[in-house]
């Protein structure tokens, strides 16, 4: 009976490892010699960019390959067509102007197809348009396309595109943004049919697989209509391997079983790189801004000179130089560097004076009694919040708390998990200080962010203007901006903003944090690209072997 | 049959109880949707849709009554992330989360049986005090830890042969028998060293007793070897706790393989199940705590059946 049972056991155990070294086993193993394999410690849970789930930098990044867009932001934050032969503007004719609409024009290259050879048209631009807009769909944002009242098509190749009201942001909001095929889709179920795999692709590279959990495989498009100019060595196979651990990915760099990876921001990721053989890296400035958030409905810090004071108090270049080990300079802007002309280094008259943080604090009625300073027998004391679970941040709480402690200003630090963070603390104004990022789209508007109308308010809570800022002239110059079409006196506008709010303060922006990309030098053509899509230029992606 | 009966008469109570406790734990809580706001493009807007699309607005009660009613006509649900089909997600995982959990339990078998007999017989000895500072050493070492070292072992090996030996992550999709064993060796050994200790320990203790015990003081006094008192006589008893000890220990096992599924890069049932939590995909966490919890109650039931199997003084007392 013993035996017995001791032999069930090791039978099951050897069925059971046979089981699952087995898996897909009709799947072939990689050929490295075109592979890039590029290790990712986050699995989207669906590949879908247009759905709910799918809105994930991550899963837009991945996807990058499988999809041309109209137009695209190059690696010098420019704008260029990709399947639109221009880029529409004003000056080029491409954008009229009503008194009350806005009309895009623009042409779809003859020769761009899909990966089964039938043409990219205006149909298919229609189509995602309808699809978008359905409420049977789990639609992430609707942002620039609900903005569309029609969309014609004198040729196959044409496109009139009619929007209500003068909408600037059209390129980053409609444009940016790849077709869905019309051929394909139509009729399916949109909530499911893409999720799982792609089946028609316009970009360089065709959906292959998709093994949950371990990686997703997308192989050269033999129909790409734009791969004349490809190298002969340009990579065939991209693999998206899934590793939750960064450490882990790190090792496997070393090991050359993954030939690129991404990194979330840290103090030692440069220095520890730099130690992987063979292993190229580059740092960027990232796609959003690290900043403080001041809480303007809640005292003391609904005062301009508290705020300014606190500003005074913070050096943020030595914030810059201990948390990220000089990997960043201060921002100076709500804005990123790259959105010239825009960008003024308005927030400069901020940096580091602890001789003006006394005038600030007396204007406001305080005095210094001791360690800290007072008003009314009451400590200066404020309340800061931020999310848990980040070394970065924890680390920036303390030497902010050092920081201020020095200017007689006491801070509380409370962590608290991101989803509590966002949708209990900081839209339910319990905090006087937080620090967090905005992710930046390519355009320069910031209405979601500062209009009054976006504060979050009972019962619903929804909006991103936490700083509860509302300032009439920065409402009407945001909105003058977002319907300016004219790029040059759309900047004037934003940067006539841009100095109320350096004035006003409801922020104190910190640093760009680091986009690291670091790769293996057989790969060659990577250009890192300020939007943070890593896979942008895929297509010019080569694999070298020594 | 009595002691299945009265196993399984536990289970439901038990499974509905944990369900409820595991819902309650991942609804309370915010709109996972909020968080969204800082890492993409979704607006305020679009999140008061979405959170109507999804039903985060309906009631807790609400939600967990459709989930049991959707479980008792054997629907375990849709993943709120992925939209696929929650049982066939675990479905697709188990095989490699079992292989690790099974074959790590037979690695610690292999090591702690022997172990455990060796250091009884020299007990108080250099080889038992080395052995227990030995023991506390790992005991004392965090799990991830353990994966991490075993890692670097894996860099080692690849630096000093020029090839890789052992992965450090990853699953495969070859299928193939020789990759398999690259990439399982050091999970399977990392998990493995998460218990081994613990049974050897308890091993040791119930030898040290046997070897106590008046049976083996008539074999003496007959003048049996002393090799043959020990393998033939006193280890037939030592070993039946611990094959039921591990009978039990396999369902803890599952919960073992998270941390290391999860610094391997593993597709397996435990990282899933960490991925569900914290996306909040509340069906598919759900359903992988209930399986897990009748899992163990039937992990609980094959120890009882295994331990009256395995001593027919068990049997004769059921009998009575």
């Amino acid at each position: 009976m013993k035996r017995t049972i001791i032999g069930v056991i090791c039978s099951a155990s050897i069925l059971l490892a046979s089981c699952a070294a087995g898996g897909n086993s009709n799947v072939a193993p990689i050929d490295h010699s075109r592979t890039v394999i590029f290790g990712i410690p986050q699995e989207p849970p669906i590949i879908n960019t247009y759905l709910a789930n799918g809105a994930q930098g991550v899963t837009q990044m991945m996807t990058e390959p499988l999809h041309d867009k109209w137009v695209r932001m190059d690696d010098t934050s420019t704008w260029q067509p990709q399947l639109a032969t221009t880029v529409p503007s004003l000056k080029n004719g491409g954008v009229t102007v009503g008194p009350d609409s806005t009309t895009i024009r623009f042409s779809i290259r003859q020769r761009a197809k899909w990966s089964d050879n039938v043409p990219i048209e205006c149909d298919d631009l229609v189509f995602t348009w309808k699809t978008i807009m359905s409420e049977r769909w789990q639609i992430s944002t609707r942002l620039g396309w609900r903005e569309i009242t029609s969309i014609t098509c004198p040729t196959p190749h044409k496109v009139v595109m009619h929007l209500r009201g003068h909408y600037a942001p059209f390129l980053s909001s409609i444009l940016d943004s790849h077709p869905l095929p019309r051929h394909a889709l139509e009729g399916r179920n949109f909530n499911t049919y893409w999720n799982n795999r792609v089946t028609i692709s316009s970009g360089p590279f065709i959906f292959e697989s998709w093994k949950r959990g371990v990686d997703l495989r997308m192989r050269r498009n033999p129909n790409y209509w734009n791969d004349q100019d490809a190298a002969p060595n340009a990579a065939k196979m991209i693999v998206f391997k899934f590793v939750p651990d960064a450490s882990t990915l790190k090792l496997q760099l070393r090991m050359e079983e993954v030939d690129m990876v991404a990194l979330q921001p840290d103090s030692n990721l440069p220095t520890e790189l730099a130690r992987i053989p063979g292993v190229e890296t580059s740092i960027v400035p990232g796609a959003g801004w690290e900043q403080l958030t001041y809480n303007m409905e809640r005292a003391p810090t609904n005062n301009v000179h508290v705020r300014r004071a606190i500003a005074y108090s913070i050096n943020r270049q030595t914030i810059a130089d201990v948390v990220l080990r000089k990997q960043v300079t201060p921002l100076q802007s709500t804005l990123l560097v790259s959105q010239k002309p825009m960008y003024e280094p308005l927030w400069q008259r901020y940096d580091y004076a602890p001789q003006r943080v006394a005038q600030e604090l007396q204007k406001a009625g305080y005095r210094r009694t001791g360690k800290f300073w007072t008003k009314d027998g009451k400590r200066l004391t404020l309340q800061f919040a931020t999310t848990a679970g980040n070394p970065l941040r924890a680390r920036l709480a303390q030497l902010l708390q050092v920081q201020l402690a020095r200017s007689g200003i006491e801070m509380q630090i409370k962590l608290y998990t991101a989803e509590i963070f966002f949708s209990q603390i900081i839209t339910h104004s319990k905090f006087n200080l937080s620090e967090f990022s905005f992710r930046t789209i390519s355009d320069p508007s910031q209405s979601e962010i500062f209009a009054c109308d976006q504060i979050p308010r009972a019962p619903n809570y929804h909006g991103k203007n936490d700083f509860r800022y509302c300032n009439r002239t920065v409402d009407e110059l945001l909105r003058a901006a977002d319907a300016e079409l004219v790029p040059e006196k759309r900047a004037q506008l934003i940067m006539r903003m841009q100095r109320i709010l350096a004035t006003d303060i409801p922020t104190l922006p910190l640093y760009q944090p680091p986009d690291t990309l670091a790769y293996a030098q057989r790969v060659g053509g990577v250009r890192a690209n300020a939007v943070g899509l890593h896979t942008w230029n895929a297509d010019e992606w080569t694999v070298s072997e020594p | 049959m009595t002691l299945i009966l009265r196993n399984l008469g536990r289970a439901v109570p038990t499974m509905f109880a944990v369900s409820i406790v595991m819902f309650l734990l991942l609804f309370v809580g915010p709109n996972p949707l909020q968080q969204l706001q800082e890492s993409t493009n979704l607006t305020a807007t679009d999140i008061a849709r979405l959170t109507e699309v999804y039903g985060w607005d309906k009631p807790w009660y609400v939600q967990y009554g459709t989930w049991v009613g959707n479980i008792a006509q054997g629907d375990f649900g849709t993943s709120m992330r992925t939209s696929e089909p929650a049982l066939e997600m675990i479905a697709d995982r188990l095989p490699l989360t079992a292989t690790l959990a099974l074959m790590s339990m037979l690695v610690s078998l292999c090591i702690a049986l022997p172990a455990g007999v060796v250091l009884a017989i020299r007990r108080q000895g250099k080889l038992d005090t080395g052995a227990a500072f030995g023991s506390f050493l790992l005991l004392s070492t965090p799990g991830f830890l353990i994966a991490v070292i075993f890692q670097l072992f894996a860099v080692w090996m690849h630096d000093w042969s020029g090839s890789i030996v052992f992965y450090t992550g990853g699953g495969s999709q070859t299928g193939s028998f020789i990759e398999a064993f690259q990439r399982l060796t050091l999970p399977i050994l990392t998990l493995s060293s998460m218990q081994v200790v613990a049974w050897m320990r308890y091993q040791r203790s119930e030898t040290i007793a046997v070897l106590e015990a008046e049976f083996l003081l008539v074999a003496r006094a007959k003048g049996l070897a002393h090799r043959a008192i020990i393998w033939r006589h006193a280890l037939r008893n030592a070993f039946i706790p611990i094959i039921t000890l591990a009978a039990m220990d396999l369902a803890h096992l599952l919960g073992g393989t998270v941390i290391t599924e999860t610094v391997f890069g593993l597709p397996g049932v435990g990282r899933l199940l960490l991925e569900s939590v914290q996306a909040r995909d509340v069906v598919v966490a759900l359903d992988i705590v209930v399986l897990s919890a009748a899992f163990m109650v039937i992990c609980t039931a094959l120890a009882d059946v295994l331990q009256a199997a395995l001593d027919p003084r068990l049997r004769e007392e059921e009998g009575r």
